[in-house]
Parts: C-alpha cells; sequence; structure tokens
C-alpha cells in the first residue's frame, strides 16, 4: 500500500479524524519507540516515552510549523521527552557488568545481538548530547541539517557532537572487546 | 596532529557527505598522514558496527495504548468547547483574522471570570495544596474500578487497586509483610498531585511525603489509600515498589488511565 504524504494525514487530524492520527502513529511508532529505547534503554519505559510524546503529538499539531519537516518535529519531541524523562529519574540506567569476551562466535546472528547489545550499553555511558545526535545519524540516518533541526543546534555543533561521541564510543567500545587497540 | 578541517573531512567521508573532488583530496591526504589514516579506518569501523544495530519492535499492545489515550483526550476536547476543531487550525492560518475574535474573548473572559471567582470565593473550600490527615478526608464513595493487580513475592503479598472518579484517582494499596518492608508509591509531579492520603489500620512507621513521592515502612497487614487528582486530563504513571532488607521484591508501574 502506498502511504499517503504527511501533510494530508495532518490535514485530516486537524480536522478531527482520529482514523488519520491512526495512520501517523502507525507510520512513527517504530522510530519513536526506538529512539527512546536507545535514549533510556528500559522498553517499558521506552513505550511510555513513546505514548506521552505521541499525546504531545496529538495536542500540538496544530500548532506544527509546516515550514519544516514533520519526521524532524516528532524527533524533536520524543527526544525532549527522553530528556525530560531522564532529568526527573536522574538515571543511573543499569546494564550487565559482564564484558563480552574479545572471541566471539562466528554465529553471524549471534555475533549481530551480541554486538547490538554492547552497543547499546557502552551507548549509554556517553554524554547524553552526544549520544542523540549519534542515535539520530547512525540509526534514523538523518542528515546533518535534520539533526541540527531536531536539538535545536548549529550543524557546526552537530558536527563536533558527532566527532566527540563517535571517539567516545569507540574507545568503550576497545574497553568492551569489541575492538582491538 | 590532525587539525579541524581535515578531522571534519574525515567525518564527512564517514557520512557519506564528500563530493568526488573531496573524496579524491581526501584520499591523498590520508596515504600522507598515516595519523589521519589510522582515525579514518576506526571512524569507518565503527561506522560498521552501528550499522549492525537494527531496530526492535515496539510492544504490541503499544499502539493500542496510545490510541486509547488520544480516544479519551479527544473525547474530553470535544466535551470542553464546540470551537476546538476551529481553534486547532490556529497557527496554520493568517493569524489576523483572528485577532478581533481574540480581543473580544479576552474582555469577555475578564468579565467572566471575575464574576465566576466571586461567586466561587463564598461557595468553595480550596484545599489543594493539604495532604495526609489535614486534608478533608476523601472517601472512596463513587470511584470506579479500573484494574488491580495482585503480588505475592517473598515474605509481602497484597495488592494495588486503581479507581476513578472524574479526574481523581484513587490507589487501593494492600500490603501484608511478616516483618518490616520498605513501600514506596511514585508518580510524576507534572501528571498528578496528591490530594490525600490515608492508612486504614495503625501499625505502619517513617511515613514520607515528598514531591511526587509516599514511602512509608509496613509490617503486618495494612490497607492505605492514596487520593491523587489529574493535573493533566489523561492522568499517569504510577509506580510501586516494594523493598525488604534483602532487596527489591515487588515493583509494578501501570498507567492509571489506560490501565496497561
Amino acid at each position: 500500500m502506498v502511504e499517503r504524504p504527511d501533510e494530508e494525514i495532518i490535514e485530516e487530524c486537524l480536522r478531527g479524524n482520529l482514523g488519520a492520527f491512526e495512520e501517523l502513529v502507525q507510520k512513527y511508532e517504530k522510530v519513536m519507540y526506538n529512539t527512546a529505547l536507545r535514549m533510556v534503554r528500559d522498553p517499558e519505559d521506552a513505550a511510555d516515552i513513546t505514548q506521552n510524546a505521541f499525546l504531545k503529538v496529538f495536542e500540538r499539531l496544530g500548532r506544527y510549523d509546516r515550514q519544516h519537516k514533520f519526521f524532524s518535529w516528532l524527533y524533536r519531541i520524543v527526544v525532549n521527552e527522553s530528556l525530560n524523562f531522564l532529568k526527573a529519574r536522574k538515571v543511573t540506567i543499569p546494564h550487565d557488568e559482564t564484558i563480552p569476551s574479545t572471541t566471539l562466535q562466528p554465529d553471524a546472528k549471534f555475533h549481530q545481538t551480541e554486538t547490538t547489545q554492547v552497543v547499546e550499553e557502552a551507548l549509554l555511558d556517553l554524554p547524553v548530547e552526544q549520544r542523540i545526535v549519534l542515535i539520530l545519524r547512525h540509526f534514523h540516518n538523518l542528515s546533518y541539517r535534520e539533526i541540527s533541526n531536531v536539538v535545536e543546534v548549529s550543524e557546526k555543533k552537530v558536527k563536533s557532537r558527532l566527532f566527540a561521541g563517535r571517539q567516545g564510543l569507540r574507545k568503550l567500545l576497545t574497553q568492551r572487546g569489541l575492538f582491538q587497540i | 596532529m590532525i587539525d579541524d578541517r581535515h578531522r571534519e573531512l574525515i567525518n564527512a567521508s564517514i557520512d557519506g557527505q564528500l563530493s568526488e573532488q573531496e573524496r579524491e583530496y581526501l584520499g591523498q591526504y590520508l596515504a600522507a598522514n598515516p595519523e589521519a589514516k589510522v582515525l579514518h579506518d576506526q571512524l569507518t569501523e565503527l561506522s560498521r558496527a552501528l550499522s549492525v544495530v537494527s531496530h526492535t519492535d515496539p510492544p504490541p499492545q503499544l499502539r493500542e495504548s496510545i490510541l486509547r489515550t488520544v480516544r479519551i483526550k479527544h473525547g474530553e476536547q470535544e466535551r470542553r468547547s464546540p470551537i476546538f476543531r476551529w481553534t486547532a487550525t490556529f497557527g496554520t492560518r493568517n493569524r489576523f483574522a483572528f485577532a478581533y475574535v481574540f480581543s473580544a474573548g479576552i474582555i469577555l473572559g475578564v468579565a467572566l471570570s471575575a464574576v465566576i471567582w466571586n461567586l466561587e470565593r463564598e461557595t468553595r473550600f480550596d484545599d489543594r495544596d493539604l495532604t495526609g490527615t489535614l486534608a478533608t478526608p476523601p472517601t472512596r464513595n463513587g470511584y470506579i474500578h479500573v484494574e488491580r493487580k495482585d503480588f505475592a513475592e517473598g515474605i509481602v503479598q497484597g495488592s494495588l487497586e486503581i479507581r476513578r472518579a472524574g479526574n481523581s484517582i484513587l490507589a487501593d494499596l494492600v500490603v501484608n509483610s511478616a516483618e518490616e518492608v520498605e513501600v514506596i508509591t511514585q508518580y510524576n509531579e507534572n501528571e498528578m498531585r496528591l490530594t490525600g492520603f490515608r492508612h486504614v489500620q495503625e501499625g505502619i512507621s517513617d511515613i514520607a511525603v515528598s514531591e511526587g513521592r509516599v514511602q512509608f515502612k509496613n509490617k503486618g497487614d495494612n490497607q492505605y489509600l492514596l487520593f491523587l487528582n489529574d493535573r493533566e486530563p489523561v492522568g499517569g504513571m504510577l509506580h510501586l515498589r516494594i523493598y525488604s532488607a534483602t532487596g527489591l521484591l515487588v515493583e509494578y508501574r501501570t498507567n492509571v488511565i489506560s490501565g496497561k
């Protein structure tokens, strides 16, 4: 099925059509949830954050500035919700103490799962502003400009946070045995 | 030493943002600069590792939970004002067209508020900041059952029942423990406010009520009633934890509206 353009769906939402809002949820639920999940790691918390974010989208849809891309606006809401959550809970996110062995099993699926787990844990040890730009760039493929719209800083700042984040993450992954020194 | 310009080029190369000319230049630079080559290779390796991480499917009930909350919100907005749908389009039309309507609305609003405020002042007691035994004692009458969670872990057993009446929420908590346990209930102060806390039996100690949190120690079989009001019309999360001397025994989170 061909997806309808966001503009068309938004128009219908603003006319009070809840079915249209359901379409938006269906379209963006997964990316919103995954953004929150990478930020806070806990699936239940990520689900709560996603729900709150969509509720804010519903409440504020009339105020959405159409000069910006709709998905950038959505990302901004879910990122802010995640930041508020982390701030409110002052979360020290627990993760497994076990550092994986440097000799990884040859099975590709196992390797992928293990790499994912190690990367997710290491991300949580990065400063939150670096974590956000890495998540948006690498997991959601946003451009520098789009990231700059979401986090509301200059493109230059985005680039410098990306660089610092990558350096930091590489160091953390080396400590966890994913890379050789 | 890698200068800022080349560092930026290396990063742009990782992100696939280089022009043909820049790529060619960077290739030559890396060939002549081993330190930069190492950095480039390391970042490429990192980028590959990150590309392995795939998206996770959200929990199957999440979409329905979102839509249920939105439906409640939508229903409230519809009831609140017939002009809601009209005002929802503000910001998408020429704002000056609304200037006269706004001005008239503000004048009318101020006049009505003054009248209503005077009436309310004579007839209503404001107990919003009172909690605990000082508050006007709330009662359980008129609350409708929303959900119930039973728990039995180690030395503790009991239940948490959520009931609701309009924008008021009643968390009815029963805790039965042979030894002393610490009970913590938390909620988001931005979503809900505590209007009353009562314990039906005696035998609890160290009650602490602070921002977004009610905490006490329980021994024996006791019942506690937490009365909360929505700040937002859709309620929020309530988080219950019970600790024994050895650690966390019970943890339960619920969205008091969706019953999730």
